[in-house]
C-alpha cells in the first residue's frame, strides 16, 4: 500500500485530490494538511511514501516546506496552477508536477511514474528548485535527467545550445559539449528568456557569451560564431538592447 | 436555459455518490461568497496583486465546475492585471463576480431541489 499525505491550503483541492486518489486501490490517503506547518508535522509523524504538495501555500511555498525537513524519504508530486511562476523551477529540476484541478489521467501517469522510481527524490534536487526560484540567473543551475545519469549544469556556463532534430547539444565555453534527448523548443521553454535567446532555428545563444553582434552572425567570447536568422534579427536586437546591461 | 456550471467532472469524481456530490456543491456555496467578498475588498483598496491572487486561487474550482467562460475571463485578468487600466480591470472583475453570483444561484438551486 502506498501511504500518501495531501498538503494544500485550498479545502476544495484537498477534497478533490482525496477523492481522485480513491480511484487507486493501492493508495491510502493517511491525512490531509491545510498548510506547510501542518504538513511538516504530519510528515514527521506518519512517514508517508508519497506527498501531493501545493506549491503556493499561505504560510510557505512547497519548496520551503521540503527544505525544512532534515531527511526526505518520500517522493513528491507538486500540484500547481497553470501559469504559476514555479512551473519553470519544477521542470528545471526534473521534479514531477500536476496542474490543478488535476486531470485523472494525468494523475494516473504521475502515480505510474512514482511506482517506477526506486530511489527517493533527493533533498538536493528540491533545494536546488528553491534556490532557482530565488537566485539571480548567474547562480541558477539546470538539472537534467539523461540516460547517462543526472546532470547538474550552472546556467552561466552554457554558451549556446545547438538543436539536432530530437536532440540538443549543450555547448560550453570550452570545447566541452553534452548531447541530451531534448529538443531546442524544450530548452527554449525551460531557460530564462532574459538570459537565452533562440537566434536561429538551430541555436539558442547564452547572453553571457555574446561578444559582438554582426549583420548575420553573433560572435561569442568562446571563439565560436552563430548564424543570426534574418527572421529573428529584429527581435534579437531588441532583446539584446534590453538585457545586455544586466550581464 | 443555458447553465453556467457543468456537473460532468463532479459526477466523474463522485462516482454517483450523492453525498460526495453534495459535499462539493456545499463547498462551492460556502467558499465562493467568502472569496468574492475578499475580491471586492481588494478592488476597493485597488490592490491589483491581491485581486489576481484571489482569482487565481479560485481557478481550480471554476475549472472543475466547467465554467469555461469565467475561466477565460480569469485568464485575461491574470494576464493583464498589472498593466490594465484600473477601471477596465474593475469592470472585468465585476463581470466575473456577476457570473459567480449566477453560478451560486445554480448551485443553491441544485441543493434545494435535491435533484442530484
Amino acid at each position: 500500500m502506498i501511504r500518501c499525505i495531501i498538503i494544500d491550503d485550498d479545502p476544495f483541492m484537498r477534497d478533490l485530490l482525496t477523492d481522485k486518489l480513491a480511484f487507486f486501490d493501492d493508495i491510502e490517503v493517511l491525512i490531509t494538511a491545510k498548510d506547510g506547518a501542518e504538513g511538516l508535522e504530519k510528515i514527521e509523524k506518519l512517514k508517508p511514501d508519497l506527498i501531493l504538495l501545493d506549491v503556493e501555500m499561505t504560510d510557505m511555498t512547497g519548496f520551503e516546506m521540503l527544505s525544512r525537513l532534515e531527511k526526505i524519504n518520500f517522493q513528491t508530486i507538486f500540484v500547481t496552477s497553470y501559469g504559476h511562476y514555479a512551473i519553470k523551477a519544477i521542470r528545471f529540476n526534473a521534479l514531477d508536477y500536476l496542474l490543478k484541478p488535476v486531470d485523472l489521467e494525468e494523475l494516473k501517469d504521475a502515480v505510474k511514474r512514482f511506482r517506477e522510481k526506486h530511489a527517493s527524490q533527493s533533498k538536493r534536487r528540491v533545494k536546488r528548485a528553491l534556490s532557482n526560484l530565488i537566485d539571480s540567473h548567474s547562480n541558477q543551475r539546470l538539472f537534467l535527467t539523461t540516460q547517462q545519469g543526472e546532470l547538474d549544469i550552472p546556467l552561466k556556463e552554457i554558451a549556446f545550445i545547438q538543436g539536432e532534430r530530437n536532440y540538443s547539444n549543450i555547448r560550453f565555453g570550452s570545447d566541452k559539449k553534452i548531447l541530451v534527448a531534448k529538443t531546442l523548443a524544450d530548452f527554449e521553454e525551460l531557460l530564462p528568456h532574459d538570459a537565452f535567446f533562440r537566434c536561429h532555428k538551430s541555436y539558442i545563444v547564452g547572453m553571457n557569451y555574446i561578444e559582438s553582434v554582426g549583420r548575420e552572425r553573433i560572435r561569442l567570447s568562446s571563439g565560436q560564431s552563430l548564424v543570426l536568422s534574418r527572421r529573428r534579427k529584429e527581435e534579437f536586437l531588441e532583446w539584446w538592447a534590453i538585457n545586455k546591461s544586466s550581464r | 436555459m443555458d447553465t453556467l456550471i457543468d456537473l460532468q467532472n463532479l459526477k466523474l469524481v463522485s462516482r454517483g455518490n450523492k453525498d460526495r456530490m453534495e459535499k462539493y456543491l456545499r463547498q462551492f456555496a460556502s467558499l465562493i461568497p467568502e472569496r468574492t467578498e475578499m475580491i471586492r475588498a481588494a478592488l476597493d483598496s485597488e490592490d491589483r496583486a491581491q485581486v489576481r491572487q484571489l482569482i487565481h486561487k479560485m481557478s481550480p474550482q471554476l475549472q472543475f465546475f466547467g465554467m469555461d467562460e469565467v475561466v477565460e475571463l480569469k485568464n485575461q485578468l491574470e494576464m493583464g492585471y498589472l498593466k490594465m487600466d484600473f477601471q477596465d480591470l474593475k469592470k472585468m472583475v465585476n463581470h466575473l463576480l456577476e457570473q459567480l453570483a449566477q453560478a451560486l444561484v445554480e448551485v443553491n438551486q441544485l441543493l434545494t431541489d435535491n435533484k442530484l
